[in-house]
């Protein structure tokens, strides 16, 4: 459960890492708020993605 | 002095026992593997500059694209039709291959020269890291054309992270090689958002209306910076196809793709080629630009993506510079008399650090890269003539395994003699390992061909 969890928040944090600049190039989000939301985002892959990749090392540990 | 040779060839052999045997049936890799080996291997802290020194050389836009899009496929193809063929074949490592062509001998003065090639690399890799360290600290990065540290403030930052990267090859190769995953994905997000975000700076409009026009006159605008040779669609094409020279032509994914069930699995290596050698040089490209040409990756990631920007510059370099000293290491381990891993990890750190302090490596990185390609790139002819050539010329293969030379002088000969004649072609430094790949693959040939007779 936590993995699939981490992992769909890894994947939620990407998606808005990519979607931001896109908002702040077409004059949806000021410079400010995008990277710091950019960076928000950035914490939250790191660790979605290290939990579930953590996760996953030892689901397929012998 | 033979006795001496002796021992340094068992040390190496043992120190490389562990991939001896040819890779057996059980242990090959799926196509999706190799896809997504190569997409995370491609995208370092190196592409900061790449991309963002094509604008300073003054490439148009017409010739960066079509420079990039068919040098990168020229790349995919030696992958596909030199390397892959040969290790499916094979299914040994180009170190185990070439011991058996070249004798010993010639496999340690590879290393030794692959090991420092490695060292000049992971400096490369340090001093862009700096970049983005020196803006916390307010540390100017040396200006365009430098050779030698410019301020104590740099040599104390290159140390301080030389002895951080050092440290942790040290104590957690493996476990940074895992965080190395997660940071890959996330550092090619950084060169998308930084390119998409200074658009607007730039001029273009949202409805990229004007894309191509701000492509064209304010981003790869034709006009080179002051000192910079000026780049057209060939240096580009030639760039984009040498820049992995050493591991292709060179022959050194060997060790990757005989793990391959085909040899077509070449083709996977476009996944790293098309987003990390096109779409992260194109960003970093836009991203210079919008910083007015100044190169000073830390600064370019800072504008473009903030704080996150710098933290992405910071990782791209460590997680690159990491494995880069762990193989530093690795080669370096045959020449030290039973020295531990972390000694021979320390030196090569230490002498890395050294190397960083000179921003010469990371000013002209072009040009070292194409030097590095260069000086790996015989080994990677002397290898084709023998597993493709001889048997079509009736030529005895393997001759210093067969003899137990330790030497096979033709192909050390070989290997010096092309540097040389590499070194004196008066063309530009970007184009001259072809005419040297087929010097080499001639001149081995008729070597060969000529001992056969005597």
């Amino acid at each position: 459960m936590i993995r699939k969890l981490s992992g769909l928040g890894a994947l939620v944090c990407y998606t808005v890492c990519l979607s931001v600049p896109v908002l702040f190039f077409i004059g949806r989000m000021g410079e400010a708020g995008y990277k710091l939301a950019f960076g928000l985002a950035s914490a939250g892959w790191f660790v979605g993605a290290t939990v579930w990749m953590a996760r996953r090392a030892r689901k397929t540990a012998p | 002095m033979a006795s001496r040779f002796a021992d340094i060839a068992a040390r190496m052999d043992r120190l490389y026992e562990f991939d001896r045997e040819p890779v057996t049936p059980d242990k090959l890799q799926g196509g999706g593997r190799f896809a997504g080996l190569f997409a995370g291997e491609h995208v370092a802290a190196t592409e900061f500059v790449i991309g963002a020194f094509f604008v300073l050389h003054g490439v148009t836009a017409r010739d960066l694209l079509l420079g990039l899009l068919f040098g990168n496929l020229l790349a995919v193809l030696s992958w596909t039709f030199l390397c892959a063929p040969i290790a499916v074949r094979t299914r040994l490592t180009l170190y185990w291959y070439l011991r058996r062509i070249a004798g010993p001998g010639v496999t340690l003065v590879y290393n030794i020269a692959n090991a420092f090639l490695y060292c000049i690399l992971a400096g490369a890799m340090i001093s862009v890291s700096a970049t983005a360290l020196g803006l916390v600290f307010g540390i100017d990065v040396p200006k365009l054309g430098a050779v030698l540290p410019h301020s104590v403030g740099w040599v104390l930052l290159i140390f301080a992270l030389g002895a951080a990267f050092t440290t942790m090859a040290i104590l957690g190769f493996e476990k940074l090689s895992r965080f190395a995953q997660i940071c890959s994905p996330w550092i090619f997000l950084v060169f998308i958002a930084g390119a998409i975000a200074v658009l607007p700076r730039l001029g273009v409009r949202p409805d990229l209306g004007n894309l191509w026009e701000v492509a064209t006159t304010k981003v790869w605008n034709g006009i080179a910076a002051a000192g910079q040779d000026k780049f057209g669609f060939w240096h580009i094409l030639f760039f984009a196809w040498f820049c992995n020279l050493a591991m292709h032509v060179g022959l050194s994914d060997l060790a990757l793709f005989r793990y391959a069930r085909r040899w077509t699995y070449g083709l996977y290596s476009a996944f790293g080629m098309y987003p990390g050698h096109m779409l992260a040089w194109i960003c970093s490209g836009v991203m210079v630009a919008a910083i007015g040409r100044e190169m000073h990756p830390g600064l370019m990631a800072f504008q473009a993506v903030g704080w996150a920007g710098v933290a992405g510059v910071m990782l791209a370099g460590w997680t690159t510079a990491n494995p880069t000293l762990y193989r530093a290491g690795l080669a370096l381990q045959t020449v030290t008399p039973n020295w531990p891993r972390w000694k021979i990890t320390l030196w090569a750190g230490v002498a890395t650090t050294i190397l960083a302090c000179f921003p010469v490596f990371f000013l002209k990185l072009l040009d070292y890269v194409a030097i590095y390609g260069l000086v790996l790139m015989p080994i990677g002819a002397i290898v084709f003539a023998e597993h493709w050539l001889f048997p079509l010329l009736k030529i005895e293969q393997y001759r210093a395994e067969k003899r137990g030379w330790a030497f096979n002088w033709a192909a050390l000969a070989v290997w010096l003699g092309t540097l040389a004649v590499c070194f004196a072609l008066p063309i530009h430094l970007f184009f001259r390992w072809l005419p040297g790949y087929g010097i080499a693959l001639v001149s081995y040939t008729v070597l060969s061909a000529l001992r056969r007779r005597a």
